[in-house]
């Protein structure tokens, strides 16, 4: 059995295409070749709002098909909230309300039907670069050159801001006391998170993001109700940051980045983190995903090395498995570790 | 399709997390599987799914010697003189997400039941089931705003004897016409009308311009009539449409030349065909344990097969195990001492890189009581849903269960793939056990539209790992007490015979394609199927990897709640399996 190419999870610079798209049709404000900053609006649209039912025959106790001598508005018709849809009884004392506000959408078997009022929505570049594409009344495409590492886990959206570092070493756990006002409009990195109250202060303190090895595992429900965007770059559970990976955050400490925290589904993103390299820096590496090599820097993901980085020494295929010897950071041991529990950082 | 005599196949099935091929090829005369290969499935962000199956299908060239492969990475169909390229592709998918179909009916036990029943398939996720019965027009405002927020796919409508009134369902179109002409195109749900013909032109004038409906026979056309196909064939009509429109998909199906099917509705296919060859009367129960969740189905020679799906999996089906707030779930299937913490950080990271494999005694220990866990909430699950399709069989009582999924074809013996389908499912009686080892079953139903004697002889020979016959006692006796007496005799000669203790596993040797005659002497409080408890008999039984084995562990299965008795009674099972 052949090896597996195997995308890399760090990049210390690449090139990105960033596509943003809004949820509903609308307006794209941007063209192709013009350079946008990250919080400019690139295209604008409204959300429709959540339709209501509202049963006025019943709440009036009359006949469905009697509705409509009682209705007090007209279909199309703006109303806010608790306005009077319909009335009915003796002096028109029985009504039905507007649960909230919206316009009329139609009336039929007895029921208004209410949407409520649509939701203006703006969408932002969230990434300094140049649109390469533009998704005619959904969006464009960003291309950047950045710095870029990909996680494993993540919450929330997406959120642009500048790196602060709080742990000295990529096995340090993040203390909720290092979550101080200075971490405000920032994405804080740390080695890892075992500590709800980290989290709480984070969200508290209004931190952009998170960016952390390891997080404990309970902590994701915690990360996904408080709507904190986080990435997760190593694993579940105290699992340090990978030394590559603290290394590159450590050196870009202070630059701007743009954290989205991934989605599930048939689109399913990965969570990532993106560096804007101001200058390109030499030449641009765009890293193809290629089988593991000899020299490779890699990360082992699954049990007794979980979280452990090294080297790759070999490559060894042998009864339809793929293995890899692989010599660990910090110790001289070389181990076989299973080809599908090993991941390229770099 | 045209049934031909190809030379050489390629079967494809894409799961969620593995992606697996399987070479077949005509030797002396004799279609066979010549090879499998197994890769991860790419996501779209790596390269699409084509890019895993084309790493399949290079995989498969080095083990077979021959190109299948152009050099644009398309297949090379037909087969040339030199033996490369291949007759025909077969390209299963579980990828698709299920078809969501709400049903709006009259009358609960009627129509709504029969539209049940209709939509009870293997690619359909019935999200709601809305009933009008009572006086007047008696929607729940709840019914319908969940109706209209989260519209599904396929919303279909029932109700009415052929010939009946025909207002009601006018008005339930009105209503609904007017709900969803409130939504976007794009987002309003395909209307399948399947009730009193009559109503059928007076339906249709409601939702004018806002859907087209389509009419498929009443399902119910008379209290004592039941019409299913009409519906059925649109839900499938409608999946396939759908599955067509899935780029990911949509490229494999054109990459293929042939059309994807869904791999649970190929898989009841095939399941048909070997309820029938083996004669098999209480039917086939198919198991799969995958990594977005499990499915087991079961599929008996006639009516409908019934099928579940629980999003317990093995990789990020994990998460939904977990949320079941039972943290010693997993654990208490594991002989390795570990924390239940510990045990829950770790299969997170399996949750959120599947794709990894065990490397360490511990680590397969782990997977393997998750799997435990995942399959049987899902089983249990089966049975309460299946409660009413039983037509007076006990739910879920097959002859055969065939297990399919990468713990089972991986584990590292034939005997830790039994144990773990014996400790999820906890069949009785006497059942045959057997293994999808190289993925093929779903595939061998495409292959049989287009050659069915290449299928069948590949069926025949390659499908299925036999892993023996199963005697499992229902009922519970004080441990080490004897549970049975088995004597196995083979062509006219004993082969074995001894005294099962109860709280044990015992092995009888009988080897894969063996025929043999067992007697069975139980003890007074056991049921071995052949009638009422304590009753004995002689069975033909057949053979497989592991033999005959004998369950008399009592079911329902008890574990000891001492945690020290617990991991001694685990182990002795897993050894007691081992051993001939």
């Amino acid at each position: 059995m052949r090896a597996e190419p195997i995308a890399s999870r760090l990049y210390a610079q690449t090139v990105v295409e960033h596509e943003r798209r809004l949820p509903v049709p609308g307006e794209v404000l941007v063209g192709a070749g013009d350079h946008v900053e990250s919080g400019d609006v690139i295209a604008r649209g409204q959300e429709r709002g959540p339709l209501h039912v509202v049963d006025a025959a019943q709440a009036l106790g009359v006949a469905r098909d009697a509705l409509p001598h009682c209705l007090r508005v007209q279909v199309g018709q703006e109303v806010r909230e608790g306005q009077v849809l319909a009335a009915g009884g003796f002096m028109g004392w029985r009504t039905a309300l507007a649960p909230v506000a919206g316009r009329v959408a139609g009336v039929a078997a007895g029921r208004v039907f209410l949407e409520e009022t649509p939701r203006p929505i703006e969408l932002r570049a969230n990434l300094p670069g140049q649109v390469v594409r533009v998704l005619p009344g959904h969006g464009a495409v960003i291309r950047a050159v950045v710095a870029r590492l990909v996680g494993i886990w993540g919450a929330g959206g997406e959120s642009y801001g500048p790196l602060v570092l709080r742990s000295s070493t990529p096995a340090d756990s993040l203390h909720w006391i290092s979550v101080d006002l200075a971490c405000r409009g920032k994405i804080v990195v740390a080695g890892c998170c075992l500590d709800k109250r980290a989290l709480l202060r984070a969200a508290r303190l209004r931190a952009l993001g998170l960016v952390v090895g390891g997080l404990a595992e309970e902590l994701r429900a915690v990360a996904l109700e408080l709507g904190l965007v986080v990435v997760v770059t190593d694993g579940l559970g105290a699992v340090p940051m990978a030394g590559p990976v603290f290394e590159l955050l450590a050196a870009h400490e202070g630059d701007d980045a743009l954290a989205t925290g991934g989605r599930d589904g048939p689109a399913a993103r990965l969570p990532e983190l993106d560096i804007p390299l101001g200058g390109v820096r030499g030449p641009v590496h765009v890293a193809p995903d290629r089988p593991l090599a000899v020299g490779d820097r890699v990360r082992v993901t699954r049990a007794p090395y979980l979280g452990a980085t090294g080297h790759v020494q070999a490559i060894v295929e042998a009864e339809g498995e793929v293995w890899a010897r692989v010599t660990l950071d910090g110790d001289e041991q070389t181990v076989a570790v299973a080809y599908r529990n090993l991941e390229r950082l770099g | 399709m045209v049934e031909g005599k190809g030379e050489a196949y390629l079967l494809i099935d894409v799961g969620h997390v593995l992606t697996h091929a399987a070479y077949i090829a005509r030797v002396e005369g004799t279609a066979r599987l010549a090879a499998v290969a197994e890769v991860t499935t790419t996501t779209a962000a790596e390269g699409g799914l084509l890019d895993g199956v084309r790493r399949a299908t290079a995989n498969l060239e080095l083990l077979v010697g021959r190109q299948i492969l152009d050099r644009a990475g398309e297949v090379r169909q037909p087969r040339d003189g030199d033996g490369h390229g291949v007759d025909g592709v077969v390209v299963t998918a579980s990828l698709a997400p299920l078809l969501r179909v709400a049903l709006v009916g009259l009358t609960c036990d009627f129509s709504l039941a029969s539209a049940v029943r209709a939509a009870t398939l293997p690619y359909v996720s019935l999200e709601r089931t809305v009933s009008l019965e009572g006086p007047g027009d008696a929607w729940d405002a709840e019914d319908l705003e969940a109706l209209v927020q989260e519209p599904p796919e396929v919303l279909v409508i029932v109700g009415g004897a052929d010939g009946g009134p025909v207002a009601p369902i006018r008005e339930m179109g009105e209503t609904l016409s007017t709900a969803y002409s409130l939504l976007a195109a794009s987002q309003r749900p395909a209307v399948v009308f399947a009730g009193n013909e009559r109503a059928c032109r007076p339906l249709e004038a409601t939702f004018a311009g806002v859907v087209e409906v389509s009419a498929v026979a009443n399902v119910r056309p008379s209290p004592e009539k039941e019409n299913l196909g009409g519906l059925q064939g649109e839900l499938a009509h409608l999946f396939y449409k759908r599955l067509g429109r899935s780029e990911g998909l949509r490229q494999l199906g054109t990459w293929a030349g042939s059309a994807l099917r869904h791999d649970l509705d190929a898989l009841a296919r095939t399941l048909r065909f070997v309820a029938c060859r083996h004669s098999l009367a209480r039917g086939v129960l198919g198991v799969d344990a995958g990594g977005n969740g499990c499915r087991v189905l079961w599929v008996r020679p006639r009516g409908p097969a019934l099928n579940w799906a629980a999003p317990f999996g093995l990789g990020s089906g994990l998460g939904a195990l977990r949320q079941r707030r039972d943290p010693t779930a997993v654990v208490r299937w594991m002989c390795h001492p570990i924390s239940w913490a510990e045990a829950w950080d770790r299969l997170s990271n399996i949750e959120v890189r599947p794709g990894g494999v065990p490397e360490t005694e511990e680590d397969w220990d782990l997977q393997q009581a998750a799997l435990r866990e995942a399959l049987g909430a899902t089983w249990q699950g089966a049975v309460r849903a299946w409660a009413g399709y039983a037509e007076g069989q006990a739910v879920g009582e097959a002859d055969m269960i065939v297990a399919r999924g990468t713990s089972f074809t991986h584990a590292r013996t034939p005997g830790q793939a039994a144990l773990m389908l014996l400790d999820a499912l906890q069949p009785t009686g006497l059942v045959r056990l057997a293994l999808d080892w190289a993925n093929l079953l779903p595939g061998l139903s495409g292959l049989a539209e287009r050659d069915a004697q290449a299928a069948v002889q590949v069926y025949d020979n390659d499908a299925l790992l036999e892993l023996g016959t199963l005697v499992a006692p229902r009922g519970v006796l004080r441990p080490g007490s004897r549970a049975l007496r088995v004597r196995l005799t083979v062509a006219g000669e004993e082969r074995a015979e001894l005294d099962v203790p109860a709280g044990s596993i015992r092995r009888l040797p009988l080897g894969v394609n063996e025929r043999g005659r067992l007697e069975l002497y139980p003890a007074r409080g056991l049921d071995v199927g052949l009638g009422r408890r304590g009753r004995g008999g002689v069975v033909e039984v057949r053979g497989g990897a592991l033999g005959i084995i004998i369950d008399a562990r009592g079911r329902p299965l008890g574990l000891p709640k001492d945690e020290e008795a617990r991991r001694a009674a685990l182990e002795a099972w897993q050894r007691e399996i081992e051993q001939a």
